[in-house]
C-alpha cells in the first residue's frame, strides 16, 4: 500500500461514517471497507477508532443499530441513519464545505502572496 | 437507558460488543486470506491493525458511558474472589463491623426517637409554655391566683390549658395501683391531639353535674383493661371518686410526663396546687409578642399589689418536649461511647486490611506496573472494604435488633418511664444512618491500605526477594493504628471509670439514713388536687385516725423493730413543703421542705437524733405544736444558739411550732443533690395531703418476708384502701439513682468491649509485624542478639506507640471530661485515680497482648528465616 494516508481532522470521522451509512443499513466492517474504497485508500480507519465512534453515534441517537444477516448468512450489527442523524449529516457537510472552501481560499491566497 | 438498566443489561451489551468485533475481525481475516495470506499471517495482521481487542472494547464501553460499570464489575468479582479465598478473615472483619455498626445503629435509634425527632404536635410553632418566676420568692409553678389574672388574654392566647401532675389511685376493678394523672380540661385540645378510641376532654366536662371523665393512655388501657375497646363509658373509681372512661389515647402520645397514664379534668380553685401552663398562641402572635404582653400584665399586678407580686416575671417560651437535662446528656455520652467503639473497630479492621494488603503487595505492584493506575488500585481497595462494610451493616442490623432488645429491656426495668421510647424503631431514618455509617466505616477502614498503596515504590517492591518484606511506611501505619486504638479505648475507660467511681461514691456516701432492713408500703388516701376526698377519709382527723390504726396493728407484727408513717418518703422525686418563711440556701425566702411523720420514723429510717427528743404519741392535736429540724436548718437559723425551745416563724403572724429536736441531714428528693433545710412535724398535729403516705418499718430479718403480713394488717383496718409500691428502702434508693447506675452499666459494657477489641488489635498487629520483621530479627540474632533482646525490640515496637496514644488521649480526655462533670457525684472529672487506673489497665492489656506473639518470634529459627530470602 504505497499510497499516502491522511490523519482525519477532529469530528470528520463522524461525518464520514454518517455519510457512508446514509446509503443504507450497513455493518461496521463494510463501513471501514467503503471508506477506504471511496477515498481510494487515503482514509483508513482502524477498528480501534471506528467502533468507539459507531457506539458514540449510536448513544447520541444519530445512528440506530439492529442485528441482521449478511449475504453470507452471518449475524452482524447493521447501522442505519436516524432522522436526527440525517439532519446532523446535512448541517455537518454544509459547514464542512464552507470550512474547506475557506481553508482552500486561504491556502490559495497564501500561495499567491508568496 | 438508566444506569441500572445498563447495569442489568450489561451481560447483553458485552455479548453484543464481543460479537460485533469478532464479526469484523473474521471478515477481515477472510478478506486477507482471499488476497493470498496464510491464516496465521492474516490473523497477525488483523491483530496489528486492530490494536488490542480489549482496548477497543474498553473504548467502546467508554463511548457508551459503560466503562465504570465494567470496572465495578471487575472490582466486585475480584473482591468476591478475595473474600472466598479467606473466609475466616472475611468473617472476622464482617463480625467486627457488624458489632460496631449494630451497636451504633441501636443507640442512634434511641437518640433519634428521644432527642432528634420533631415535636409530635400539629403546628408546633404556636404551642408555648407559660412560666412564672420571681426575684423575691420561690415559685415551683404558677399559683392559681396568678394564673387567673392573665389567662383570659384572648388577644394573645387562642386556647390556654393549666395542668397539674397528680398521683391517683385506681381501685375497684382489680389490684389497686397508683398512676400518674395529668389534671387539665383543655390540655389535649391545646396540643391538638385526638383520642384513638372515644374522645378527649372538652369544655362540656366542666359543666355542673357532668360526670367525671377520664382519658386513658394506651399503656394503661392495655395493662389494666386488656385493650378492651368496650371500656369507653365504663365507670371506674379514681382515688375514691366515680369516673367514666371517655377515651383512650394513641400509643405514641406522651404528655408531658412520659409516665402520665391518665388525663382528667381540672377544676381550678384559688387554692389549687401550683400549675403548669401550656397554650396556643393566636395566629399572627409570636412568642416574643406574647411575652411582652404578659410582662406588662406582671408589671401592672406588681403595682397593684406589691406585697404579693413584687419581682414577678412571666415567661412565654416555645414548647419543647425535651427530657431532663441529665437524661439528655447521658444519651449523648452513650452515643459518643459507641462512636468510640466504632472507631476502635475501624482501627482493628484497618490493621487487618493493612496486613492483608502487605501480603498482597506483590500482586498489587504487578497490577500497578501493568498500567492499572493508582486510582484503579485505590478503587479496588475501597470496593473491598465497601463490600465488607455492607455485609457488616446487614449483619449489624441483626446486632442492632438484639442490642435494642437488651437495651429496651434494661430501660423498661427502670423505675421511671423514659420519654418517647415508644418511638424507638428501626425505621428509614435509622437505616439511613446505618448506610451513612457503613460508607464512613468503609472509607476509614481502607485508609491504611490506601496510604500504603500510595507510598509503594514499584521498582523496589518488584526487586524485592521472594519473601514478603515489610514495605516502607507500613510499620508507621501499624504504630499509628495501635496509638489510635489505645487512645480511643482510653477515652472510653476514663469515661466509664469516672461513672463507676461516681456511682460507688454515691452509694457509699452517708445519706443520713440506714436503708438496710427497711420495708416501705405506700398507703395513699386522696390526691394532690383533692387531698380530702369525699367518703370515709374526708377530714384530716379521719385520715390521722386511719394511719394511727394501721400503725398500731403493724407494731404488733413480730420481727418489727420500729414502724412509722411519713407523708412522703425521701427520694420519691417530689417534695412537700410548708410555708415557714425561712430563708433558703439561695437567700430567697419561701416554702421549706417538710415531712409529717409519726414517732419512731427516725428509728425506722435510721436517721440519728442529735439533740432533743423524738416525737411521742402525746404530740397531738391540742398539745403544744412541736417540730424537729435537721442540722442544716439548725445551723442556718441558729448559728450560735441551741435551737431547742426556739419557735419557727410562719407566714402568718401566729407563733409557729417549738423545736424539740435536731436530727442529722438526710437525702430528700434525690440522692444526688445535697441536703437542704428540712422540718419534721408530728402527723397528729398537722397532716399534708396523704396521697403519697408511706408506712416505713425496720425489721429484724429479711424485710420482704414481712410484706404479705403487713399488707394484711393494712387491709384489716380497711379492705377497700390500696396498698401500692411495696419496696425495700434499698430498692427505693436503687430506683432513685437509676441514671448513674444505668450510665455505669452501659459504660462498663462498652469499655469491656473496647478492652477486648484493643487487646485483639494489638495482638494482631504485633503478631503481624513480628512476622514481617522476621528478616531483620534474624539478622539481629545472627549478630548476637539474645531472645530477650528480640522480645524487647518487639515489645518496644508495640508499647511506644501505645504509650504515645495514651498520652495524647489523656490530654483529650482532660479537655473533654469537663462535659461529664454535671453527671458526676463527689469526684472531679480529672480524677487522677481514674486516669492512672485506665492508663495502667491499657498498658497491661498492651503488654499481655504483645508478649505471646513476641515470644513466638524469639522461637523462630533465624537461620531458616534468612535462608528463606
Amino acid at each position: 500500500m504505497g499510497s499516502e494516508k491522511s490523519d482525519l481532522p477532529q469530528g470528520t470521522l463522524d461525518l464520514l461514517i454518517l455519510k457512508t451509512v446514509a446509503l443504507g443499513p450497513v455493518h461496521g466492517y463494510a463501513i471501514a471497507q467503503r471508506l477506504q474504497q471511496i477515498s481510494r485508500d487515503v482514509v483508513q480507519v482502524p477498528g480501534g477508532s471506528l467502533y468507539p465512534a459507531l457506539h458514540r453515534l449510536e448513544i447520541r441517537n444519530l445512528l440506530a443499530a439492529e442485528w441482521g444477516q449478511t449475504e453470507t448468512g452471518r449475524e452482524a450489527k447493521f447501522y442505519r441513519l436516524t432522522r436526527s442523524g440525517r439532519m446532523h449529516l446535512q448541517t455537518g457537510s454544509a459547514s464542512w464545505k464552507r470550512l474547506s472552501e475557506a481553508v482552500g481560499l486561504i491556502l490559495e491566497t497564501a500561495k499567491g502572496g508568496a | 437507558m438508566n444506569w441500572w438498566q445498563r447495569l442489568l443489561r450489561r451481560e447483553d451489551q458485552e455479548d453484543h460488543l464481543d460479537l460485533e468485533l469478532r464479526f469484523h475481525t473474521d471478515e477481515r481475516v477472510a478478506d486477507l486470506r482471499r488476497s493470498g495470506f496464510s491464516e496465521e499471517e492474516a490473523r497477525r495482521r488483523v491483530r496489528i491493525e486492530f490494536g488490542g481487542l480489549e482496548q477497543v472494547k474498553d473504548d467502546c464501553r467508554d463511548a457508551r458511558g459503560a466503562r465504570w460499570i465494567e470496572h465495578l464489575h471487575q472490582d466486585l468479582r475480584y473482591t468476591a474472589r478475595m473474600m472466598g479465598k479467606s473466609p475466616a478473615f472475611t468473617s472476622v472483619v464482617v463480625a467486627l463491623l457488624a458489632l460496631g455498626i449494630g451497636a451504633n445503629t441501636a443507640v442512634f435509634s434511641i437518640v433519634d426517637a428521644v432527642l432528634l425527632k420533631a415535636s409530635p404536635y400539629p403546628s408546633a410553632h404556636s404551642l408555648v409554655r407559660v412560666e412564672e418566676s420571681s426575684t423575691s420568692r420561690k415559685l415551683f409553678g404558677v399559683p392559681a391566683k396568678h394564673y387567673q389574672r392573665w389567662a383570659d388574654r384572648s388577644d394573645v392566647f387562642e386556647k390556654i390549658a393549666p395542668y397539674i401532675r397528680d398521683t391517683v389511685t385506681l381501685a375497684g376493678d382489680g389490684e389497686p395501683e397508683q398512676v400518674i394523672a395529668v389534671r387539665s380540661l383543655q390540655l389535649l385540645p391545646v396540643l391538638g391531639v385526638a383520642a384513638r378510641l372515644g374522645r378527649t376532654l372538652s369544655t362540656s366536662d366542666d359543666e355542673v353535674g357532668a360526670p367525671n371523665a377520664a382519658v386513658l393512655s394506651d399503656r394503661l388501657w392495655r395493662r389494666r383493661y386488656h385493650g378492651d375497646p368496650s371500656v369507653i363509658g365504663r365507670a371506674i373509681t379514681i382515688s375514691g371518686d366515680a369516673y367514666v372512661i371517655a377515651g383512650v389515647m394513641p400509643p405514641d402520645f406522651e404528655f408531658h410526663y412520659s409516665e402520665a397514664e391518665m388525663w382528667t379534668p381540672l377544676r381550678l380553685t384559688p387554692t389549687s396546687p401550683w400549675l403548669q401552663v401550656a397554650a396556643r398562641l393566636r395566629s399572627g402572635v409570636s412568642a416574643t409578642q406574647a411575652q411582652s404582653a404578659l410582662e406588662s400584665v406582671a408589671h401592672q399586678m406588681a403595682q397593684e399589689e406589691p406585697k404579693e407580686y413584687a419581682g414577678l416575671k412571666i415567661d412565654v417560651k416555645p414548647w419543647r418536649d425535651t427530657p431532663e437535662q441529665k437524661y439528655k446528656s447521658t444519651l449523648v455520652f452513650v452515643s459518643v461511647a459507641v462512636g468510640l467503639i466504632m472507631l476502635i473497630v475501624c482501627a482493628n479492621v484497618g490493621s487487618l486490611l493493612l496486613s492483608r494488603a502487605i501480603q498482597r503487595q506483590k500482586e498489587i505492584t504487578i497490577r500497578a506496573s501493568l498500567g492499572a493506575g493508582l486510582w484503579r488500585i485505590v478503587r479496588q481497595l475501597l470496593c473491598e472494604s465497601l463490600v465488607l462494610a455492607l455485609l457488616g451493616s446487614l449483619a449489624g442490623i441483626l446486632v442492632a435488633r438484639s442490642v435494642l432488645e437488651v437495651l429496651t429491656k434494661q430501660l423498661a426495668g427502670l423505675p421511671i418511664v423514659l420519654p418517647h421510647l415508644k418511638r424507638v424503631a428501626l425505621d428509614e431514618r435509622v437505616l439511613g444512618f446505618s448506610i451513612v455509617l457503613c460508607l464512613v466505616a468503609a472509607v476509614l477502614c481502607s485508609l491504611a491500605p490506601i496510604l500504603l498503596a500510595t507510598r509503594t515504590d514499584l521498582q523496589a517492591a518488584l526487586r524485592g526477594g521472594q519473601a514478603v518484606a515489610a514495605p516502607r511506611g507500613s510499620s508507621r501505619l501499624f504504630s499509628t493504628l495501635i496509638a489510635l486504638e489505645a487512645g480511643f479505648a482510653f477515652l472510653l475507660l476514663v469515661g466509664s471509670g469516672l461513672m463507676i467511681r461516681s456511682l460507688v461514691r454515691l452509694q457509699q456516701e452517708d445519706h443520713g439514713f440506714r436503708p438496710d432492713h427497711v420495708l416501705t408500703l405506700r398507703v395513699p388516701v386522696g390526691t394532690l388536687t383533692q387531698p380530702r376526698p369525699s367518703g370515709k377519709y374526708d377530714t384530716r382527723p379521719r385520715q390521722m385516725a386511719y394511719y394511727r390504726e394501721i400503725l398500731e396493728r403493724v407494731k404488733t407484727v413480730p420481727g418489727i423493730k420500729a414502724a412509722a408513717v411519713v407523708n412522703n418518703l425521701p427520694l420519691s422525686g417530689i417534695n412537700s413543703s410548708l410555708s415557714f418563711n425561712l430563708p433558703g440556701p439561695d437567700g430567697k425566702s419561701g416554702p421549706t421542705s417538710a415531712r409529717t411523720i409519726s414517732p419512731q420514723y427516725f428509728a425506722a429510717m435510721g436517721i440519728s437524733l442529735i439533740a432533743g427528743r423524738d416525737f411521742a404519741d402525746s404530740d397531738q392535736a391540742g398539745a403544744p405544736d412541736v417540730a424537729i429540724i435537721n442540722e442544716y436548718l439548725a445551723r442556718q437559723l441558729f448559728p450560735n444558739r441551741n435551737p431547742l425551745g426556739e419557735k419557727l416563724t410562719t407566714e402568718s403572724s401566729a407563733p409557729g411550732p417549738m423545736i424539740v429536736g435536731v436530727v442529722k441531714d438526710s437525702s430528700q428528693m434525690s440522692y444526688e443533690s445535697p441536703a437542704g433545710p428540712e422540718v419534721y412535724i408530728p402527723y397528729q398535729q398537722f397532716m399534708f395531703a396523704t396521697f403519697m403516705s408511706t408506712i416505713v418499718v425496720r425489721t429484724e430479718g429479711e424485710p420482704t418476708a414481712l410484706a404479705a403480713t403487713l399488707r394484711k394488717q393494712v387491709w384489716a383496718v380497711d379492705p377497700n384502701q390500696p396498698v401500692v409500691q411495696v419496696q425495700t428502702m434499698d430498692e427505693v434508693i436503687a430506683n432513685s439513682i437509676w441514671r448513674p447506675r444505668f450510665s455505669a452499666w452501659i459504660f462498663s459494657v462498652l469499655s469491656a468491649l473496647s478492652l477486648i477489641l484493643t487487646a485483639a488489635g494489638v495482638y494482631g498487629i504485633v503478631a503481624n509485624t513480628s512476622v514481617l520483621r522476621a528478616h531483620e530479627l534474624g539478622i539481629r540474632v545472627a549478630l548476637g542478639a539474645t531472645a530477650s533482646d528480640v522480645l524487647a525490640v518487639i515489645l518496644r515496637g508495640a508499647l511506644i506507640p501505645l504509650v504515645f496514644g495514651l498520652g495524647l488521649s489523656a490530654l483529650a480526655a482532660l479537655a473533654l471530661s469537663r462535659f461529664l462533670a454535671n453527671l458526676l457525684y463527689g469526684i472531679s472529672s480529672s480524677d487522677p485515680m481514674t486516669y492512672v487506673g485506665a492508663g495502667a489497665l491499657l498498658l497491661g492489656i498492651g503488654v499481655a497482648a504483645s508478649v505471646r506473639p513476641a515470644w513466638l518470634a524469639t522461637k523462630r529459627d533465624p537461620l531458616r528465616t534468612l535462608r528463606a530470602d
